[in-house]
C-alpha cells in the first residue's frame, strides 16, 4: 500500500533531529531549574551598571542557548559513539 | 514500507511520506472538538485579563507567574514541580486505563498536525489529489497551490510563535511592539524560534516526531496490560479477509468480516496497518475505527471490527477496570491532587527576606548606642495591597529590651504582587551593656565583633493572620 509514497527524511536527518530534540528537552529542564533558583538580575546590573530595569530576558535566553549547546554536544557525542 | 536493503552503517529504513486520507465518524468528530477546545485555550487565554492584568502570564522578566488571582514566585517553585509530577502521573493513569488517549486527542503534536493537515486539504485537495499533485511536474497551478499552502502554514506558525511568547510577556504590548517593529531582539528571536518549531513539527515532521523523537511513545507500553483499552482489530471476526460482493453473508464464502478495503491503512496518520496488531507507532487517534465502521455500515455488518477494547476481551476473557495498577496510580494521583490543593490554600501570601547592610557591620553613635542597618524585602503575594508593621523579636527581652527598632514601629505599604525594599535600623542601648553582663546569646565569630540573633516579624495591619518571620544577626563590638 506504499507504492504511492515518496521518501521524506533520511537516516542522517533523523539522527540530527533526534540529537537536537533530546538536547532541547534537557536544556529546557536545566534552564527551568537553574533560573528558578538563580536570579540573573544582579549579573545584568554588573554588566550594565547604568541599566535601571535590568533585562532578564536576554540572560534567560543566553542561558537556554548555553544549556542547549552543551546538551547538544553530549547528545551528538553519544549518537556518534553509538554509531561507530 | 519499501525498506531499502539495509547496510551495516544504518539502522534505519528510508522514511516514506504519508498521505493520510480524510475520515469522518464519531471519533474524528471528538478529535476535532478536542483540537478546537485546546487551540481555543492556547490562542485565546493570553488575551484574557483578570483584575486589570493578563490572566495567565508567566512573567519571566519579573520572575512572577500569574494564574488569574494567584501569583507564584520563584520561592513557590515546589508548586510547579508538584504540578509536573501530577501531570506525569495523570499520563500514567490514563494510559493504564485507556491507552494513548493523550497522543490521540491532546498532544500538541497531534493537534497542530491536524490543523496543518486541514490547511493542506484546503489548498491541495484530498488524498488522491495531493499524491497526484506531488507526482505531477511543476506548473503554475501546482506552484500556486503549494505557495498558498506555505503561506497559510507560515502565517499560522508565526501566529503560534507570537502567542507562545505572549504567555511570557504581556501579549497586547508585544503585539504593539511587533506591529511597530520595535520588539526586542530576543522577543523576535523566540517568536521566530517557536514559529519555526511549529512549522517543522506539524508541517514537515508530523508522525515522525511520534515515531523517532517521542520518549512517551517508547515507554508507554510499560503502563499497558491486558486490561488496557487499546485500538484493536478483532482478528477472530475479521479473518480470513478478502473482497466480496455487497450484501453477501461472508460465512457462505468462507471469509471473515474484513473486506480488505485497506481504508484503515489509508486514514492512518502514522501509516501502519492496525490489523497486524498493536504497534508502537499507533497514536490511538481512532481514525481506523471510523473508517472501518463506515465500511461495516455500507456492507450492513455490525460495527466494531476495529474498536477500543482490551486484550482480555478479544481473547474472550473477563476484563477488569479496577486492578492494582489502576488503583495504585489512581490513589497516588488523588493524594497528590488533594495535597496540592491544601498546600496551595495554606500557602502564605507574604514573604520576608532580611539582608544585613553589606558595607558596615555596625555603627557606634555619639550616645554610645550601637546601630545596625538592614534591608527588609517584603513580598506581598496576595491579590490586594497591605500595610505591614515591622516588629523585632530578640532573645534578650528579659534583659531589658536592649535591642529596639528605629523608628520604633515602622509600617510599609506593599502593593499586590510586589517586593518592597524597606530600610530599617536596629539599635542596642549603650547603658545596658554595663549593667547587663549576662549577654548569653552573644557569640564572638570574628576578632573584636560579637553577634546576636534577632528576628524580624512583619504583620499586615488589616489581617493579623498575614505574618512572616525572618532571622538575622546583630553585630556589635565585643564587650
Amino acid at each position: 500500500m506504499r507504492e504511492d509514497t515518496t521518501p521524506q527524511i533520511g537516516p542522517r536527518g533523523r539522527t540530527l533531529l533526534t540529537v537536537i530534540w533530546c538536547a532541547f528537552l534537557a536544556a529546557s529542564v536545566a534552564t527551568l531549574i537553574f533560573f528558578a533558583f538563580v536570579d540573573p538580575a544582579p549579573v545584568v546590573a554588573v554588566l550594565q551598571p547604568t541599566a535601571i530595569v535590568p533585562d532578564r530576558t536576554a540572560l534567560y535566553s543566553l542561558g537556554f542557548l548555553f544549556f542547549f549547546a552543551v546538551c547538544g554536544l553530549a547528545s551528538a557525542l553519544t549518537a556518534w559513539l553509538l554509531k561507530s | 514500507m519499501s525498506a531499502e536493503a539495509p547496510t551495516e552503517e544504518s539502522y534505519y529504513a528510508a522514511h516514506q511520506k504519508i498521505y493520510p486520507r480524510e475520515v469522518d465518524g464519531k471519533f474524528s468528530r471528538l478529535r476535532i472538538t478536542a483540537a478546537w477546545a485546546l487551540l481555543g485555550l492556547f490562542y485565546g487565554l493570553p488575551w484574557l485579563s483578570w483584575n486589570g492584568r493578563q490572566a495567565i502570564l508567566f512573567d519571566l522578566p519579573a520572575r512572577q507567574f500569574h494564574l488569574f488571582g494567584l501569583t507564584l514566585w520563584p520561592q513557590d517553585f515546589v508548586f510547579l514541580a508538584w504540578l509536573l509530577v501530577i501531570a506525569a502521573l495523570s499520563l500514567f493513569f490514563f494510559t493504564a486505563v485507556a491507552g494513548r488517549l493523550w497522543c490521540g486527542y491532546a498532544c500538541p503534536q497531534t493537534v497542530w498536525t491536524e490543523v496543518f493537515l486541514w490547511m493542506e486539504r484546503v489548498t491541495e485537495g484530498d488524498r488522491s489529489r495531493r499524491m497526484k499533485l506531488d507526482a505531477a511536474p511543476w506548473s503554475v497551478a501546482k506552484f500556486g497551490r503549494k505557495a498558498l499552502k506555505q503561506t497559510l502554514w507560515i502565517g499560522f506558525a508565526a501566529w503560534t510563535g507570537f502567542t507562545f511568547v505572549g504567555f511570557f510577556t504581556p501579549i497586547t504590548e508585544l503585539a504593539g511592539r511587533l506591529a511597530g517593529f520595535s520588539a526586542s531582539g530576543w522577543e523576535t528571536f523566540w517568536v521566530v524560534f517557536y514559529g519555526f518549531a511549529t512549522y517543522g513539527n506539524a508541517g514537515f515532521l508530523r508522525e515522525q516526531v511520534c515515531q523517532y523523537m517521542c520518549p512517551y511513545a517508547r515507554f508507554q507500553s510499560a503502563m499497558f496490560d491486558r486490561d488496557t483499552l487499546i485500538i484493536s482489530y478483532d482478528a477472530a471476526r475479521g479473518e480470513p479477509r478478502g473482497g466480496r460482493r455487497k450484501g453477501l453473508d461472508p460465512a457462505t464464502v468462507g471469509l471473515g468480516s474484513c473486506t480488505d478495503c485497506t481504508l484503515c491503512v489509508q486514514v492512518c496518520p502514522t501509516g501502519i496497518d492496525i490489523r497486524n496488531g498493536l504497534q508502537y507507532e499507533c497514536i490511538a487517534c481512532a481514525a481506523c475505527i471510523d473508517a472501518c465502521d463506515s465500511v461495516m455500515d455500507r456492507m450492513a455488518y455490525p460495527r466494531g471490527l476495529i474498536r477500543y477494547d482490551t486484550q482480555h476481551r478479544l481473547e474472550q476473557q473477563a476484563t477488569r477496570i479496577l486492578r492494582p495498577r489502576v488503583l495504585v496510580y489512581g490513589a497516588l494521583l488523588a493524594a497528590l491532587l488533594v495535597g496540592f490543593v491544601i498546600a496551595l490554600a495554606m500557602r502564605k501570601p507574604v514573604g520576608l527576606d532580611v539582608l544585613h547592610d553589606r558595607n558596615t557591620l555596625y555603627r557606634t553613635l555619639s550616645s554610645g548606642d550601637i546601630e545596625n542597618a538592614y534591608l527588609l524585602k517584603i513580598m506581598n503575594k496576595d491579590s490586594r495591597p497591605h500595610v505591614f508593621r515591622v516588629a523585632l523579636e530578640t532573645g534578650d527581652d528579659e534583659g531589658g529590651n536592649r535591642h529596639r527598632l528605629d523608628p520604633s514601629e515602622p509600617t510599609f505599604t506593599v502593593p499586590s504582587g510586589e517586593v518592597f525594599n524597606a530600610a530599617v535600623r536596629v539599635r542596642r542601648n549603650a547603658w545596658n551593656d554595663a549593667v547587663d553582663p549576662t549577654d548569653l546569646d552573644d557569640t564572638d565569630d570574628e576578632a573584636g565583633v560579637g553577634t546576636a540573633e534577632i528576628h524580624f516579624v512583619i504583620t499586615a495591619i488589616d489581617d493579623p493572620a498575614l505574618t512572616a518571620r525572618a532571622e538575622s544577626r546583630f553585630f556589635s563590638p565585643r564587650e
